[in-house]
């Protein structure tokens, strides 16, 4: 009997015209299968940076095969562009406020100048899912916690609220929600209470996409500054990229393994 | 030693229930102010995402560690056996229950969902601080339980020293855990230090002592029972020591900071610029926490005084939440050194001082949770016999 | 005062309100409720009564956790089924509204859930056009009809209080 409930919902779904989903999983892994040659060859402008690393079923667990990572590239991030950032909050329903202290930024342009020579850069700075996270060491309930693709998460349903993980992160990434929501996206369940912050957008990532807004925004502005992949994978995108021209982390005296790196810094 | 007696106070005179009607009173000002917060979210506190543990905690912090202190008196006479103290053993352990208890309270009615505290008292990842201290704040209510109980029950008096000993190593293990919740931090400047925890642990001998000198004279002025000058310059003395201690811990903090030019710019914000901060830890820490009472204490004149005794004792706590204010808070202004020696700057506040100031609703909570501390105390010494009947010097004086 | 007559009477005007309060409160009205997108449920109603919470408590720390993603076990899916519009073409709110899906039923029983803190109790579309129309207005979309938490509270117990 479930079986036969199972496949007429499975029917009704597939013959809606409008569905809530984003209908991008099956046009973009096809597109990226096309794309499986032509990632050997150096990077042109107008390639897609999408990772080849095959998407897993939605139904199965994730494992540490793969390791999700990031690239920046400082070089290539301009002072006044902000598309990583309008993305990212459009992505996940967030709305902080200019000035405001109490909404969440999970990711902000970061500014840093030297005094003596007055070099300045300017480049996006998130949650760095690092290997060890202090966050995850200090959660009492373990509401923080690594998936184990290196996502670096906060599990709402455990979360008590205590902050002490804001307290220990030194990437200053996560924010508390300090007042009531609504018009939460439902991709991004995100409520008063709870510590939230970047999750590298594992909504798409689950959904097969296997990118994220940011990255994605960055490429279609032209800046192509922010490169996604799998760290594990050695033949990726970004494993070439570290390969060739570095990447540092940030504050990397703390040996966290950052799954963030930076290039240019 | 003349005959000692225990009893509890009569809990008859009006005096008494105003008191209690008082403390009732405050508390649940206290806990409406954190169901205001709950309903509303932190967004009406002062605390913001530069400065997410405010005037709660340091209230928390504060009672959670001299809970630990004040079991130190007990500690004295049943660990390493002086008799003198042991009158003073009960009230000594049930003010220890009493202030963990007023601190939690706080601790946990600020949570950003307290409706989970289930949660956390079930779910525990151990590799968490935070989440061992509250396995070892429960412990300490079931060990001091057992305790008071061994002191109090005539067929268990044997049981006392080694409930006693159990007790005082549980506290300490406590105390170290309350210190290395900061201590453990590598983020912050301020914190990432071994240095915290055993500071925690002369500060809660300090703070906790405090406390008890207050309640000790309190509770024997306003039931008329003798109260002798002999185990109260005792206890003055031990106060001594223990100031003593936290500003050479402090010294050893800051001046081992001062040597290397890595922790220069917290120093100078700690010091020097940090504004409520500097001025906190001069005056309040320093100053009326820690130099003045010092010499309220050590002064001849001041022997058998016991308002002097008193007053040092208040400004004693009064240093005290300005020192875990300047921990805590001022630990969390001081922006992250993520580009060491570079100026950064962004829409997060990054590279700024944190701002932050206390709302109405986090004073009025935190002050509940004192007042949770001293109704505990109050009723618990009218239901069972925590105080003797006298601590004249009579009885108190052990005959060699 | 009022002597044993009249205490006959107040007994009896009393059991007859009390009996009224209780027939009407007998079933959990669900007509208000706009009828869901698809035929069938994923699962049969009866069992759905009776299961879905441990579903829901079992299912959502796989998701979270390991990242399983199933269709049918979807908190989203059900959302986008069984959550639509009324004729006027405007969707109910779980936390001020008795014609929302799970409202309707949660109201009655009494049983409060927090999902809808943070999950969004509506479908997609629906919110991103909510987000315009705050955006438009220049108001922040995390303010809907400017409702403070403690209003949207004592509302959902005024309705829950009607609803019997």
């Amino acid at each position: 009997m479930n079986n036969v409930v199972t496949k007429a919902y499975k029917l009704l779904r597939k013959s809606k015209q409008v569905t809530d989903e984003p209908q991008t999983d099956q046009s973009k892994r096809s597109f990226v299968g096309g794309l499986v040659g032509a990632s050997g060859l150096a990077v042109a402008p107008g390639v897609m940076l999408y990772e080849t690393a095959s998407a897993k079923p939605a139904d199965e667990a994730v494992t540490n095969k793969i390791r999700w990572g990031m690239l920046v590239n400082v070089n290539q991030c301009t002072e006044d562009c902000n598309a990583c950032v309008t993305a990212c909050n459009d992505e996940h329903g967030l709305y902080p406020e200019e000035g405001s202290s109490t909404d969440s930024q999970w990711i902000r342009k970061l500014t840093v100048k030297d005094p003596s020579t007055e070099n300045t850069k300017s480049f996006p700075v998130m949650c760095q899912h690092c290997e060890d996270p202090p966050c995850v060491d200090v959660c009492p309930t373990g509401a923080s916690f690594k998936r184990e693709d290196g996502i670096v998460l906060v599990n709402m349903h455990t979360c008590i609220g205590c902050r002490y993980c804001i307290i220990a992160c030194p990437y200053k990434a996560r924010s508390f929600v300090h007042e009531v929501l609504d018009n939460q996206l439902p991709s991004t369940p995100r409520g008063k209470g709870c510590v939230d912050s970047c999750n590298m957008c594992v909504n798409k990532i689950d959904a097969g996409e296997n990118t994220t807004a940011c990255a994605q925004a960055c490429e279609k502005d032209g800046h192509q500054a922010i490169v996604f992949g799998d760290l594990n994978d050695s033949q990726s995108e970004i494993s070439k990229r570290l390969k060739d021209f570095g990447g540092t982390q940030i504050r990397a005296d703390l040996g966290l393994n950052t799954g963030v790196r930076y290039q240019g810094l | 030693m003349d005959t000692l007696r225990y009893s509890t106070i009569e809990a008859t005179s009006s005096k008494f229930w105003m008191l209690l009607g008082g403390l009732a009173l405050t508390i649940l000002i206290g806990v409406l102010s954190a169901h205001h917060m709950e309903v509303e979210g932190h967004v009406i506190s002062g605390m913001n995402n530069q400065i997410v543990w405010g005037l709660p905690h340091v209230f928390a912090i504060f009672l959670i560690v001299a809970a630990s202190g004040a079991l130190n008196v007990a500690s004295i006479a049943s660990v390493f056996g002086k008799a003198e103290y042991k009158p003073l053993a009960r009230l000594s352990a049930l003010l220890a229950i009493a202030l963990l208890a007023g601190g939690l309270a706080v601790l946990v009615l600020d949570l950003g969902r307290p409706d989970r505290l289930i949660v956390a008292m079930t779910q525990y990842n151990f590799k968490s601080i935070f989440a061992w201290n509250i396995i070892l704040y429960t412990g300490f209510f079931a060990i001091v339980g057992v305790y008071i109980w061994s002191m109090m029950d005539n067929s268990l008096k044997k049981y006392s020293k080694k409930a006693g000993l159990f007790a005082f190593i549980w506290r300490l293990i406590l105390t170290t855990g309350t210190g290395s919740i900061f201590g453990f931090l590598v983020a912050r400047s301020a914190y990432d230090t071994a240095l915290l925890a055993p500071m925690f642990i002369v500060m809660s001998f300090a703070f906790g002592l405090a406390f008890y000198i207050l309640v000790l004279i309190a509770s024997y002025t306003w039931t008329d029972r003798p109260l002798g000058d002999l185990i109260l310059n005792k206890l003055r003395n031990l106060l001594g020591i223990f100031i003593a201690s936290i500003l050479y811990f402090v010294a050893v903090y800051h001046v081992t900071n001062l040597y290397a030019t890595e922790h220069h710019a917290i120093e100078r914000f700690l010091l020097l610029d940090g504004g409520i901060y500097t001025l906190l830890f001069w005056i309040g820490q320093i100053l009326i926490g820690g130099l003045i009472p010092l010499a309220l204490v050590y002064m001849p004149q001041t022997k058998n005084c016991r308002k002097t005794l008193m007053v040092a004792c208040a400004m004693v706590i009064l240093g005290g939440i300005a020192q875990l204010y300047v921990i805590i808070v001022g630990g969390q202004a001081f922006p992250l050194e993520m580009f060491p020696g570079m100026e950064i700057s962004s829409s997060f506040f990054d590279g700024e001082i944190g701002q932050y100031s206390p709302s109405i609703w986090e004073i009025l909570l935190g002050i509940g949770g004192v007042a949770i501390s001293l109704l505990l105390v109050t009723v618990g010494v009218a239901i069972l016999d925590f105080l003797p009947d006298s601590l004249a010097d009579n009885i108190v004086e052990v005959k060699k | 005062m009022i002597g044993v007559k009249g205490i006959n009477i107040l007994r009896s005007v009393l059991i007859g309100l009390l009996l009224a309060v209780i027939s009407s409160a007998t079933i959990a009205d669900g007509s208000k409720v706009p009828p869901p997108k698809g035929a069938q449920c994923v699962e049969d109603p009866v069992w759905m009564r009776t299961h879905h919470f441990e579903t829901v408590l079992h299912q959502r720390d796989e998701t979270v956790l390991h990242g399983i993603r199933t269709e049918k076990h979807s908190l989203k899916n059900c959302i986008d089924c069984h959550i639509t519009p009324n004729k006027n073409g405007e969707y109910a709110r779980y936390s001020n509204s008795e014609e929302h899906f799970c409202a309707s039923c949660h109201t009655f029983a009494a049983v409060s859930v927090d999902c809808f803190q943070c999950h969004a109790d509506r479908p997609e579309s629906a919110v991103r056009e909510a987000i315009k129309q705050h955006k438009a207005n220049g108001a922040n979309p995390h303010e809907d009809l400017k409702t403070s938490a403690s209003e949207l509270i004592l509302k959902s117990s005024l309705l829950s209080a009607q609803s019997k």
